[in-house]
C-alpha cells in the first residue's frame, strides 16, 4: 500500500472491497455453488426432455413447453416460470438467512463490527450482496436455458402468447426483462430473509423461517377465499412474468409486482435496520 | 427504541399510498344530467376507437367453480365460471371492422383478431389458429358479434338497459371515476321484489358516454356482487398492427366460416351445449338450458373433461325435489340455478320457488 493514498478514498474503497469480499464468499461456498448447479440443470432437463419426446415438430404439445420446439429461447422462458414459485425463493432463503445469523453463529460478527464501518453500512453491503445473488440465480437459469435451447432447437422468430411474433432480438429483450423482474421479486424475499437473519444467531433457523414465509405465501394464494389479501402477497405476482410474453407487452401486472417488491424491500429492510442497529452483539 | 419507528412509519406511508389517499382522483367536473338525458345520450352514442383492459369480477361468496359446458378448451370459461373469480380481457377497438380481443390466462391467451373480412382466432394452449373470411358486401362492413367468454361493460350495459321499462326505476347518482376517467352514474332499480337484483349501477364516460363499468348489487346487500369494468382505457385509434394476424410457423392452421369457427365459450349464450331459452321477461327472466347432462343415466352425456367436473360439482350440491321432479340447487345471493335430474338447467336472479315453477312446465 502506498503511503500517499488519500484519506478520503477508504470510505468508498472499503465499502467496495467489503461488497466484493461478500460476493466472493458467496461464490466460494460449496453450498451456493451446488444451488447454482441445480438451478442451471432445470432448463437443461426441460430442454432434453422436450427434445427426446418430440420428433421433428410432430407431437409438439401446446402452451409454453410446446413453443420450445419452435424456438430454443423458450427453454429459458419455461425454466424461469418453473423455478420462480419455489426453487428461486429457496435459493434466496438459504443465502439470506445466512447473512447476519451466519456471522453471529461463527462468532465473526463482532470482529466485523470492530472494523470502522457503521452497522448501517454493514447491513447495506450485505443487502447489496443479496441483490447480486438474486440477479445471479435468475441469470444462471436464463443463460443455461438459452445455451441448451440454441444447441437443441432452431432459433428464429419468437412466437408470443398472443400468436404474434417477435424478432430474436425482441425475444432476448423480453428474456432480460423476465430476469430483472424475477430478480426484483426475489430481492423482496431476500429482504424478509435479511430481517429474520438479524433476529437469530442460528442461520438454519433463519433459512427455514424465510422459506416458510415464502411457502405460506404460495399456499395463501391458492385459497380463493383469501382473495382480498392476494394483491399483498409476493407469490401472487410471480407469474406476471408471463406478461412479458404478450403482444403488446402488458405493463400493469409487472408494475404492480415491482411496486410490491419495492414495498417489501423498504419495510423489511427498515425492520432489519432497526433490529440490527439496536441489537447487542454478544457472539 | 426510537429506531423501530422507522419501519412503522414506512409501513404506514405504504398503507396510505395503497389506500389511495394521495391519488389525484380528479373531482369529476361534469355538467349535471338527468337520468333521461343520460339514457338518450347512451342510446345515440357510437363507440369511438379505444383500447383498454376490462376486469370482470364476481363475488357471490362462492368457492371457485369448475367449468360448465365449455369442453372445447381446457381454459374455457363456462357459464358457472362467470359466477366466481376474476377474468381479465384486453380489447382493441379500431372501428366497426377492426377489433381484437384477448382473454388472459396466467400462462396463456386466447385471441380474436378481426381486420376487414379476415377473422382469426388463436389459442395459445392448443396453438390452433382458425381463419374465417367474412362474406363480401354489407356483412363485411358491420361488426360481427365476437363470441367471447367475457362480458364487456358495453355488453353488460346493453343487457341492463334492455331491462328498462315500467318495472325499473332509473335514477342518477353522484359522478365517479372509472379507469381514471370521470363518469356519470346511472342506477337501475328493479321494482319487482321477486328479483334478487337490488340495483345495477352503470358508469358512463363523461365525454363519450361509453359504458365504462357495470356493477350489480344483490337485494339487501351493499357489497358489489358482480362487476365488469375497465381498469384502463384510452380513447384513441389503435394502430393497424394490433389487428393483423399471421399464424406463427408451428401453429395448426384451420379454415372455417363464421358459423363453424370454434367459438370461445360464451356464457351469455349458454356455452353452446344444449339449447337456451328465455322464460319470462324483465328482471325475473329465467334462462332454460336443455341437455346439460343426464345425471340419472349410468354415464353422464357430456362426459368430457371439464363438463364431467362440472357435473360432479353440481351433483354435490344440495338435492331438492318437489312436484316438478328433483334436482340440485345452486344458490347464491344474486343468482340461483337448478339442475333437474333430467338434464335441464334453470338459471335466474329469482328465488328458488320461481325456478321450481319453471321446471314444472315441461
Amino acid at each position: 500500500m502506498s503511503v500517499a493514498e488519500p484519506l478520503t478514498k477508504p470510505v468508498l474503497a472499503v465499502g467496495g472491497r467489503f461488497l466484493l469480499s461478500e460476493i466472493g464468499m458467496q461464490l466460494r461456498r460449496r453450498r451456493n455453488q451446488l444451488i447454482l448447479a441445480v438451478l442451471a440443470a432445470v432448463p437443461v432437463i426441460i430442454g432434453i426432455a422436450v427434445k427426446l419426446t418430440t420428433h421433428d415438430g410432430a407431437g409438439a404439445t401446446g402452451g409454453l413447453i410446446g413453443n420450445i420446439t419452435n424456438n430454443g429461447i423458450f427453454v429459458a422462458f419455461t425454466a424461469l416460470i418453473v423455478v420462480i414459485p419455489i426453487f428461486l425463493p429457496m435459493a434466496v432463503a438459504v443465502v439470506a438467512g445466512e447473512t447476519v445469523a451466519g456471522e453471529a453463529s461463527l462468532g465473526t460478527l463482532r470482529y466485523l463490527l470492530a472494523v470502522p464501518v457503521g452497522r448501517t453500512r454493514l447491513l447495506l453491503t450485505k443487502f447489496a450482496a443479496m441483490g447480486f445473488w438474486c440477479l445471479l440465480i435468475t441469470s444462471v437459469v436464463a443463460l443455461a436455458g438459452v445455451i441448451i435451447g440454441v444447441i437443441l432447437f432452431p432459433s428464429a422468430h419468437v412466437t408470443l402468447l398472443s400468436g404474434t411474433q417477435a424478432t430474436l432480438l425482441g425475444g432476448v429483450g423480453r428474456l432480460v426483462g423476465m430476469v430483472l423482474y424475477a430478480a426484483l421479486m426475489m430481492l423482496a424475499v431476500a429482504a424478509i430473509g435479511l430481517f429474520i437473519s438479524t433476529l437469530t444467531e442460528v442461520p438454519i433457523a433463519a433459512m427455514a423461517a424465510t422459506l416458510t414465509v415464502a411457502i405460506v405465501m404460495q399456499v395463501l394464494v391458492a385459497v380463493p377465499q383469501l382473495h382480498a389479501i392476494h394483491p399483498w402477497l409476493i407469490s401472487d405476482h410471480l407469474l406476471n412474468l408471463a406478461d412479458l410474453l404478450r403482444d403488446p407487452l402488458r405493463v400493469s401486472g409487472l408494475r404492480d409486482g415491482a411496486l410490491l417488491a419495492v414495498g417489501y424491500v423498504v419495510v423489511f429492510g427498515s425492520l432489519a435496520w432497526a433490529r440490527f442497529t439496536t441489537k447487542d452483539v454478544t457472539s | 427504541m426510537i429506531r423501530w419507528s422507522a419501519p412503522v412509519a414506512v409501513a404506514g406511508v405504504i398503507a396510505l399510498i395503497a389506500s389511495g389517499v394521495f391519488s389525484a382522483d380528479a373531482n369529476p367536473n361534469l355538467a349535471p344530467q338527468t337520468a333521461g338525458q343520460l339514457l338518450a345520450s347512451v342510446s345515440q352514442a357510437s363507440t369511438p376507437p379505444f383500447s383498454g383492459t376490462v376486469v370482470e369480477k364476481a363475488s357471490l361468496g362462492l368457492p371457485e367453480l369448475p367449468n360448465l359446458g365449455g369442453d372445447n378448451s381446457t381454459n374455457s370459461q363456462g357459464l358457472l365460471s362467470l359466477l366466481s373469480g376474476s377474468h381479465t380481457t384486453r380489447i382493441w377497438y379500431g372501428g366497426e371492422t377492426k377489433q381484437r380481443i384477448a382473454l388472459l390466462d396466467s400462462l396463456g391467451e386466447q385471441d380474436v383478431f378481426r381486420n376487414g373480412r379476415d377473422l382469426w382466432q388463436w389459442d395459445s394452449d392448443t396453438r390452433v389458429a382458425t381463419h374465417a373470411v367474412l362474406p363480401a358486401g354489407a356483412a363485411a362492413e358491420r361488426p360481427v358479434p365476437l363470441q367471447t367468454s367475457s362480458l364487456t361493460p358495453a355488453q353488460a350495459a346493453a343487457e341492463a338497459l334492455q331491462m328498462i321499462d315500467s318495472t325499473t326505476t332509473v335514477t342518477t347518482d353522484h359522478t365517479g371515476s372509472v379507469a381514471g376517467r370521470s363518469a356519470y352514474t346511472l342506477v337501475l332499480t328493479p321494482k319487482d321484489s321477486q328479483s334478487l337484483v337490488g340495483s345495477v349501477r352503470l358508469s358512463l364516460d363523461g365525454a363519450t358516454r361509453v359504458p365504462l363499468g357495470v356493477q350489480v348489487f344483490a337485494r339487501g346487500s351493499d357489497r358489489v356482487a358482480f362487476d365488469v369494468s375497465f381498469t384502463q382505457v384510452r380513447f384513441s385509434t389503435p394502430g393497424d398492427e394490433f389487428f393483423t394476424f399471421n399464424p406463427p410457423p408451428n401453429a395448426t392452421v384451420k379454415q372455417g366460416t363464421l358459423d363453424t369457427l370454434p367459438q370461445l365459450p360464451n356464457p351469455a349464450a349458454g356455452s353452446g351445449t344444449g339449447r337456451v331459452r328465455k322464460l319470462g321477461t324483465g328482471w325475473t327472466t329465467i334462462m332454460r338450458i336443455d341437455g346439460v347432462g343426464d345425471l340419472t343415466g349410468s354415464k353422464a352425456r357430456a362426459a368430457t373433461g371439464s363438463s364431467q367436473n362440472a357435473l360432479t360439482f353440481l351433483s354435490a350440491l344440495p338435492t331438492v325435489s318437489g312436484t316438478w321432479g328433483s334436482g340440485h340447487l345452486f344458490s347464491s345471493a344474486l343468482v340461483n340455478g337448478l339442475l333437474t335430474s333430467d338434464g335441464r338447467l334453470f338459471v335466474g336472479s329469482v328465488p328458488p320457488q320461481l325456478l321450481y315453477q319453471a321446471a314444472a312446465q315441461k
